[in-house]
Parts: C-alpha cells; structure tokens; sequence
C-alpha cells in the first residue's frame, strides 16, 4: 500500500473535523469579539502598570502589548478540555465503533486533536490577528528570520497541543467521566503557558520551574521568538525543549492507550 | 473446508465494582472499594463455515454481545482460542476489521451531526475504498434498503427505523465477509424488521456473507436462521437448527380448536389445557404418546368442533423453557 493510500483514512478524519467546525459559525463570530473585548482590557492592565512607573520591566509596553494580542488570537491552541464527542463516545459506548475502524486508534485521535486545534486557531487568528495589528498596537514579527522561526515555533505549539489534548482523551478511557483532570489540567496550563501573565514577568524561582514544563511552548515560546526576544541558539534550544516534550507525550498516551484497549469493558447491551 | 470462525473455549471475566449502600458506604467506597468478578463466559466452543447465517440467542448479561465483541476484535478474552478468515481478531485487529462489518442495534457508527451520505463517504476514506467499487456498492445498496431520500439528512433527525437502515448499509460498505449484527431489530415497528430481514436474507444469499445474528426477537430468528446457538451463563446450552432445538426441549404439540359453545370437556392422560378464550382452546399434547383422534373423539363427544390446528409451540415457550434451565453459574 502507498504511502499516499495508507494516510487517506487519517485525512477523512480532519475533513470531518473542518465540516463540523464550519456548522459553528456563529460561536466563531461571537467566540473572536469575546477575545478582542478580553485583549482590550489586559491591554488596559498593563498599561496602567506601566504608566505608574514600576521599576525595570524586562519587556517594553508595545511588546506587552503585541504579546497579549498575540495570545488572544492564538487562544484556540490551548488544550483546554477533552475532545466533547469522545467523552461522549467513552460514556455511551459508542467508542467501541474506534476499534472496529482499520486504522491506530492513537493516531486517529492524534490526528483528530490536530485538526481540532489548527482548524479553529486557523479561523480565529487570522481576522484578531488583522484588527489587532491595524488598530490596536500588535507590532509586525521582529525581523522575516523571527517570523518564520515564529511560524515554525507555531506548528510545534500545535502539535504538543494535539498531544496533551490526546492524552488526556486517552485518560477517559480510565475514568470515564474525566471532570477532575479537566479541571486541573487548564488551570495549570493557563498559567504556566503565558497565557494569564507574561512567563518573563514571573517571579525568577517560579520561572525556572515553568520552563522546564511543556505548556510554555504553546504561548510564551512562539511569543517570544515573534518578538525576537531570543538568540538563535535559544530558539533551537526552543524548539528541543517542544519536540523532547512532544515525544515524550505522544510515547506515554501511546503507552496507556495500548493498556486501555487491552482491558477494555464495555457494559450493556 | 476449514471453518471460517473457530471459537475454543473463550473465556472472559469482568471486575464489578460492589456498589455500597448509603451515604456511609459511598464514603467508604472511597478508601476501599471491594469487586466481585462476573463470568461472562465459561468457555465457549463453536465453528462456522462460510455463507451460514446463525442466530446467537441467550436471556440477558448471558454474554452474547460479549461473544461479539470478542469476535470484531474489541475485546481481549482471558484465555481460549479465536481464529477468524485465519486471523485472531484482537491481535491483528487493524487488517482483520477490513474483512468484517458491525452493527449495534443500540448504537450508531455514524456520524450524528453529519448528513448521511457524509458519513458514508467518510466511511470510504477510512476503509479505502476505491470510488468505483463504492459507487456500484451505494447504488445497490440505496436501491434495496431505499434509503435515498435519507441520504442528505443529518443522522440525529433520522427515526430509529431509518437510521437502522443506514448504520446497516455502512457496516457493508467495504464489502465484509462476515456480518455481525447485535439485536438489529431492537425498538424497531414491524415493516422495518420486515425490511431489515429480507435484506439480511439477500446478503447472506446473494453475496454470501456469513451472518452472526444476536437478537431476543425469535420472529427474527425464525425467519432468518438456519441454525441457532443458545448461550446462557456464560455456556452454550444449544446448538443446532431450529428443529433441532425444538425436539431437544420438548416433543409435545399444541392443538388450538375451536368450539361451538364454550363448555367442559374431558382431556385424555397425556394432554392438558393451556388456555382458553372464549370458544378457542389451547390444548398441548405429546404426539408419540396420544393421537390426535382421541382428543378429538373426545371433544366431538362434548359439542361441535368448528376448526381445529394443530402446530408446533411457539419458539418464545422453546426458548423460555431452555432459559429457565439455565444453571447460575456466573458468580
């Protein structure tokens, strides 16, 4: 079988993706001004900081400025919650039909989380991204280099993304109900990402912590490199760091989805 | 001919978590939770050659859909041979599922917010099917379960009867060899039984796809099974055609006549009353031991016979009668 052949089934699965997100037109309207409206005041925030003159800031007003923007329109990366339809697919039973489909259920779910963060993240960004660098003081990346370094910083944030979200798919097929980690698991990448507070304005002890987990590669990492905040060996050192942690999550939800199918019970009818 | 399923001995055992009573117990529960074990089954044996269509019956948690899902490859027994097409499902599960189709009466394999034929193409992709052996498959199959006016309506607006239909029409899409259909006729009215029955017949006949067919309807089972496996606790307690079952339970027939006038009559040794409507009387006997004249004379003797038939017992009393034989094995 080609190669082309063989990741055909996988493709249906994000076609399927884009058409249900496509039905939701009116939650993505709504979903972007909710954004804009929450960017316009932490914008208010900071800058209120910054005009009551607190000491040395180590980024400058217009790149907190352009950092928060860049996170409003960069939200839908964040790996908020187990995927709806197989919470219901585990609760109901109806998971079983995954098994009874010729492909890897790892990676069908894997590709599914793909499609379920780049598609809405590519709707979303592009028109905040647009009305936030017209009106509303986002900058242009540093220089080409760092947009394009940004871009590739972009795709890994995507695909770790991708690989918490699995695995915490895969965490269902133990609980079943799955409230508490998906109440955990947002709170600590909220914070740990960059997402409430820009990681550089963390108290140092704190920061070396966050920078060890992998939820920085999702908002602060691109962010930074956008700004140019780094030097290339940093950013490479970036990318390392995302890719190890990558692995890492795709190896261990890999791991428990292998034990899960092996015990699985399906009860009832 | 070698078989095309060979099922040894499969055994499967499920943790049940014992449920506590009380506000006390669920915060016991907490701490130490105890389980019991249940056997959903107790090494089950059988095989089946190519082109058969079986009806696989038992009461419920008699571990029928366990069987099945064993079989598609969803679930892993605890021990036991499982030998499919040469493949052992839960092992090669990825290429053996290509060759096999799934319906769950109780649950759909389609997408619930996508038109129907959205899912089917889907379906395409997934399975790889070439676009021209597709086409010719929908055509076919649109036209025998008539289901093209409901090919651009979204699943959750489908009745139960219609999406029963499609989710049918899907599990054949890739052209399986073997079919398995848990109570597709579950919360079904009487024409879409009908309808999903004939189709049935016609796959098995026409394509020869080998049917695995679980269901509590025995009108299902009488009009598609030439041979019945009945389960229980976890055991196969039958196996055979439906004559076969028939004469292993009981020899005895019913004679249903009906009178002139309602009265009282006697019945000779050997037969007894089951019920009575009005002027109809339901009289079961056992033919090797009583001949049909001699209730008759015996009536003719009270009034008037009207009409008189004389049949099998229902297969519902068949069923029932194995069923109530079943030992409690499962704890």
């Amino acid at each position: 079988m080609s190669r082309n052949r063989y990741m055909v089934p996988y493709l249906a699965l994000i076609g399927a993706r884009l058409r249900l997100e496509t039905q939701y037109r009116a939650a993505a309207i709504f979903g972007m001004c909710t954004q804009i409206f929450w960017g316009l005041v932490r914008v208010a925030i900071f800058t209120a900081f910054y005009k009551a003159g607190t000491a040395h800031l180590s980024m400058t007003l217009a790149q907190t400025v352009t950092y928060l923007w860049l996170v409003q329109a960069f939200i839908r990366i964040m790996p908020w919650n187990v995927d709806p339809e197989i919470r219901a697919m585990v609760h109901q039973g109806t998971v079983v039909y995954e098994l009874l489909r010729p492909v890897d259920l790892f990676w069908a779910w894997y590709i599914r989380a793909l499609a379920g963060h780049s598609i809405p993240t590519a709707m979303r960004s592009a028109p905040i991204f647009l009305v936030a660098s017209l009106f509303l003081g986002l900058q242009l990346p540093y220089s080409i280099v760092t947009g394009f370094e940004w871009f590739i910083a972009l795709i890994l944030a995507i695909l770790l993304a991708a690989a918490i979200t699995t695995l915490l798919n895969v965490s269902l097929l133990f609980t079943i109900v799955g409230d508490g980690i998906q109440r955990v698991v947002p709170a600590i990448s909220n914070f740990a990402s960059g997402m409430l507070i820009p990681l550089t304005f963390l108290p140092l002890p704190l920061q070396s912590f966050i920078d060890f987990l992998p939820f920085r590669d999702l908002i602060d990492t691109p962010v930074r490199i956008y700004l140019g905040l780094t030097t290339e060996t940093q950013t490479l050192f970036l990318y390392i760091h995302a890719l190890i942690w990558i692995a890492l999550l795709i190896f261990t939800g890999r791991s428990l989805m292998r034990i899960a199918v092996s015990r699985f019970e399906v009860q009832g009818g | 001919m070698t078989p095309q399923i060979e099922v040894e001995n499969l055994r499967k055992t499920f943790r049940i978590a014992e449920p506590t009573h009380g506000t006390l117990g669920a915060i016991k529960g907490l701490v130490s939770r105890k389980y019991r074990t249940h056997n959903a089954l107790n090494g089950i044996s059988f095989s089946l050659q190519k082109g058969e269509l079986v009806g696989y019956i038992g009461p419920n948690g008699a571990g029928k859909s366990t069987t099945v899902k064993i079989l598609s490859g969803i679930l892993v027994p605890e021990s036991g041979r499982c030998k499919v097409m040469g493949l052992v499902p839960w092992e090669d599960r990825k290429k053996y599922v290509r060759k096999i189709g799934v319906v769950f009466g109780q649950r759909t394999q389609l997408w619930w917010d996508l038109p129907v034929m959205e899912s089917f193409e889907l379906l395409k992709n997934i399975y790889s099917i070439p676009s021209h052996a597709f086409k010719v498959r929908m055509d076919e199959m649109i036209h025998l379960m008539e289901i093209e006016p409901l090919l651009g309506t979204p699943v959750r607006q489908l009745s139960l009867g219609q999406r029963m239909r499609c989710d049918l029409v899907a599990s054949l899409l890739h052209n399986p060899e073997i079919l398995f259909l848990d109570e597709p006729t579950i919360g079904l009215d009487a024409l879409s039984k009908q309808s999903l029955r004939n189709f049935v017949l016609r796959i098995n006949r026409d394509n020869g796809v080998t049917v695995i067919l679980t269901t509590h309807d025995m009108d299902d089972i009488e009009a598609l099974c030439q041979r019945v496996i009945v389960i229980g606790g976890g055991c196969i307690l039958s196996d055979g055609t439906l004559t076969q079952l028939r004469k292993r339970v009981a020899q005895e027939k019913w004679m249903i006549v009906e009178l002139q006038e309602s009265v009282d009559f006697p019945l000779p040794e050997g037969s007894r009353l089951l019920r009575n409507e009005g002027k109809q009387y339901w009289i079961e006997f056992d033919p090797d031991v009583l001949p049909v004249t001699e209730i008759i004379s015996c009536i003719a003797s009270r009034t008037t016979l009207v009409d008189i038939l004389i049949q099998d017992p229902p297969i519902e009393e068949i069923i029932a009668h194995i069923y109530r034989e079943i030992p409690n094995v499962s704890q």
